[in-house]
């Protein structure tokens, strides 16, 4: 039973999340509900309602952006899940030699800096020398005069270059959870003659639901969250061909000088994380159950 | 037993206490050093902290992190210090930006290019200089404004008044390869018909030898970038952004002018820019900023720029090739007019700086022509808002510039001015929109038309929620 001097032990807690979360976000819906120009300060700082946010739903570019915010989520999301599992599973199931090595080499990505990332992509996407446009599909009879240049293939590019540095985040997180998974069960199966496909999708799987929920929960609000791989690589185009939420928040924030709006669209995206993250949390704990 | 568990527990308890107590001092501490200002216990020495990207403008000062000699007998006559804050320009623009709407007067004198002119007077956040010439000249390096082509002082002049001054300039130019031109007959265009009449026969030249050149590169990533180019190109056909080309924040309220983005020659030249980007420059172009621009030209990837003249400089000063293969003429003419891409880099004062008369001095030498010599001299930079530099013999030594091409550049300063741009604070928001756009059409994602009509709608929108039209 929660008694009132057991307060005292988590007021720590609550001092450093009042501060730095909270606050923040409260001053951010605030400034939401404003119209604020860093350039007029004169005009200082008038209460608008819910205007800046019917503004931004109302925009054509609010809408492209939420597309292609979608669009890269779910496929950047499917991509690295997928990517990340059959390297967890081949690490966990396979036995050789310098295993541990190729699983330090997996987990590389993960440690470069996304800045650094966002660069070395793009250097390799460069037309006429780029390791990618001037040797890789070359060598594969695949002749591409442009990768960022091009506002279809500049979305792939870009997540291809997330992809890379973020699957290591699901590979680390799911070879966890293969660790973790009991041994009777495949002892059982294997016992009974199942193959690997079935152990793989009656054992395996079921087993690994709630670690397989997490990983993608935490990709999802980490795609949802990307800026710094685009806007190095690309800075949101070729036209508004890689323009995502926080790419347009940023533009609207900085190129604009809007706060109202920027914070106005900061919070549409913190809710839409929140939206995510309760539905992935009601979800597992459903499966604790 | 029980003692021991209940002492445990008062000691967590404790430390519960002390670890709030810890973030609550800290974040009043936070939030009092914001408002009290300790009393200096260095010595009397003035510091000047100046904030820009842009170090290779000002390697007359300060070149690698070292000072150089005219700053150091400056800081030693004057005892003023000076500190550089140095970074992208993303970075500054960002760091500029917080301080003088925080007013914390973090730094003195603000290096920005000249679109900001209105938005820091208008805002309120800079010094207007006409007060300081009038009563603080620093004579050793500041001689007037004489010496200065009109129109850079124009450019940083909002409402008559003068906020900045500049520095470094550049106007409209074509930058070409002029073997390449010679080795296929290609005559230098004068006009828009001209050029891509030009650009045909340098990409049949080059495709019947099989070299993977570019007839022409522009600006053409997403951003305020590629608008100075397709402002220019419309401006030569007629266009102008607002109706009756209506420039300042008074013209447009008095004239209730609206944008004219998708007027019939805003459009045309729009779609100019995207006929010769798409057909004739180099793969990619949609996202090239000025960089990549300079960097194929020097490497022989592409055999012109069309845009600032300033490339001739910088592309001169980086290549490997002989420096007589490269050449400038004046930017086109439209059905109407000649290409325009008047601009400076020029630096402010800020109204919160706590050293305004040390500023100033700093401001004096910055823009001094002992300071412009030794960018033109360090960096072969000849694109120099004065006229004794410009268009005296030493310039074209130090910058390796034959006569033509320096009368050349003389003259696009002469023919450029301010005029074909508006001097409002939401230029900069709307050139981010044209500039988008002019990626768009590069790129295949939209047409002129398309394009230029969404940046219409929302350049109204822009301009209404900025109290236009009331």
């Amino acid at each position: 039973m929660f008694v009132k001097k057991d307060f005292l032990y988590i007021l720590p807690a609550i001092a450093f999340l009042l501060v730095f979360a909270v606050y923040p976000t409260v001053f951010g819906i605030n400034i939401s509900l404003r119209r604020w120009i860093l350039y007029y300060p004169q005009q200082g700082t008038p209460f608008v309602g819910l205007q800046n946010y019917i503004d931004i739903f109302l925009s054509s570019s609010f809408q492209l952006a939420l597309q292609t915010t979608l669009k890269y989520v779910i496929i950047s999301v499917g991509l690295t899940f997928v990517i990340g599992f059959a390297e967890a599973y081949l690490i966990d199931k396979v036995s050789f030699r310098g295993k541990e090595v190729v699983t330090t080499l997996l987990i590389l990505p993960l440690t470069i800096v996304p800045v650094v990332v966002g660069f070395m992509w793009r250097f390799m996407y460069k037309e006429g020398f780029g390791l990618i446009t001037a040797w890789f599909l070359p060598s594969l009879g695949i002749r591409v005069p442009t990768i960022l240049g091009d506002p279809v293939l500049a979305f792939w590019g870009v997540l291809v270059a997330d992809v890379w540095a973020q699957s290591p985040l699901v590979f680390l997180i799911l070879t966890a959870g293969f660790t973790s998974l009991p041994k009777a069960p495949y002892e059982a199966a294997m016992l009974d003659g199942a193959s690997s496909w079935q152990t793989l999708r009656s054992i395996t799987l079921p087993l690994l639901q709630p670690v397989i929920l997490i990983a993608v929960l935490l990709r999802t609000i980490d795609a949802f969250k990307v800026f710094d791989i685009i806007w190095i690589m690309t800075s949101g185009g070729p036209g508004t061909a890689t323009t995502t939420l926080n790419v347009l928040g940023y533009e609207t924030a900085f190129e604009s000088y809007n706060m109202g709006k920027a914070s106005a669209l900061g919070i549409i995206v913190l809710y839409i994380s929140l939206a995510l993250t309760m539905v992935f949390v009601r979800v597992i704990g459903r499966k604790k159950k | 037993m029980k003692n021991l568990f209940e002492s445990r527990r008062a000691l967590t308890k404790m430390k519960a206490i002390i670890i709030t107590a810890i973030i609550i001092v800290a974040c009043i501490a936070a939030v009092a050093a914001y408002f009290v200002t300790l009393p200096s216990t260095t010595s009397e020495k003035t510091t000047v902290t100046l904030c820009t990207w842009g170090d290779w403008m000002l390697t007359g000062l300060v070149k690698n992190g070292v000072k150089q000699p005219l700053l150091v007998e400056f800081e030693n006559e004057t005892g003023i210090t000076v500190n550089f804050v140095f970074a992208a320009e993303d970075a500054i623009r960002t760091k500029i930006w917080l301080d003088v709407t925080s007013h914390t007067g973090a730094y003195d004198i603000l290096g920005m290019d000249n679109y900001a002119v209105a938005q820091l007077a208008v805002g309120d956040f800079v010094e207007p200089l006409e007060p300081y010439v009038q009563n603080k000249p620093y004579a050793k390096y500041f001689q007037g404004f004489n010496d200065f082509y009109t129109s850079t002082l124009d450019a940083n002049t909002y409402e008559g008044k003068l906020y900045a001054l500049p520095t470094y300039t550049f106007g409209a130019g074509y930058t070409y390869r002029a073997d390449l031109f010679a080795k296929y007959n290609v005559t230098v265009p004068t006009t828009f018909a001209e050029l891509e009449a030009a650009c045909a026969k340098l990409a049949a030249g080059f495709a019947a030898d099989g070299l993977d050149i570019a007839p022409i590169t522009m600006r053409g990533v997403k951003g305020e970038e590629p608008t100075i180019e397709t402002t220019g190109i419309t401006w030569a056909y007629g266009a102008s952004w607002f109706n009756g080309n209506a420039r300042t924040v008074n013209e447009i309220n008095s004239t209730k002018a609206m944008p004219m983005f998708n007027s019939t020659e805003f459009v045309a030249g729009y779609e100019e820019y995207g006929k010769l980007g798409r057909n004739w420059g180099p793969a990619g172009l949609s996202d090239y900023s000025w960089y990549e621009c300079a960097v194929d030209l020097a490497e022989g990837r592409t055999a012109s720029f069309l845009g600032f003249s300033a490339m001739y400089w910088f592309v001169k000063s980086t290549t490997q090739l002989p420096l007589t293969n490269f050449k400038i003429a004046l930017a086109p003419m439209g059905p109407v007019r000649r290409m325009d891409t008047f601009w400076t880099f020029s630096y402010f004062l800020n109204k919160d700086s706590q050293n305004k008369d040390a500023a100033w001095k700093v401001l004096q030498l910055i823009a001094s022509k002992q300071g412009m010599t030794e960018m033109a001299k360090t960096n072969l930079i000849n694109t120099l808002p004065l006229k004794s530099l410009m268009e005296g013999e030493d310039i074209k030594n130090w910058t390796k510039t034959p006569d033509d091409d320096m009368a050349t550049i003389i003259e696009s300063f002469n023919v450029s001015s301010i005029l074909y741009a508006p001097m409002i604070p939401e230029y900069k928001d709307l050139c981010y929109m044209l500039g988008t756009a002019a990626s768009q059409i590069l790129a295949g994602e939209n047409t002129a038309q398309g394009a230029l009509s969404l940046v219409e709608e929302m350049a109204i929108k822009t301009m209404k929620d900025a109290g236009y039209y009331k």
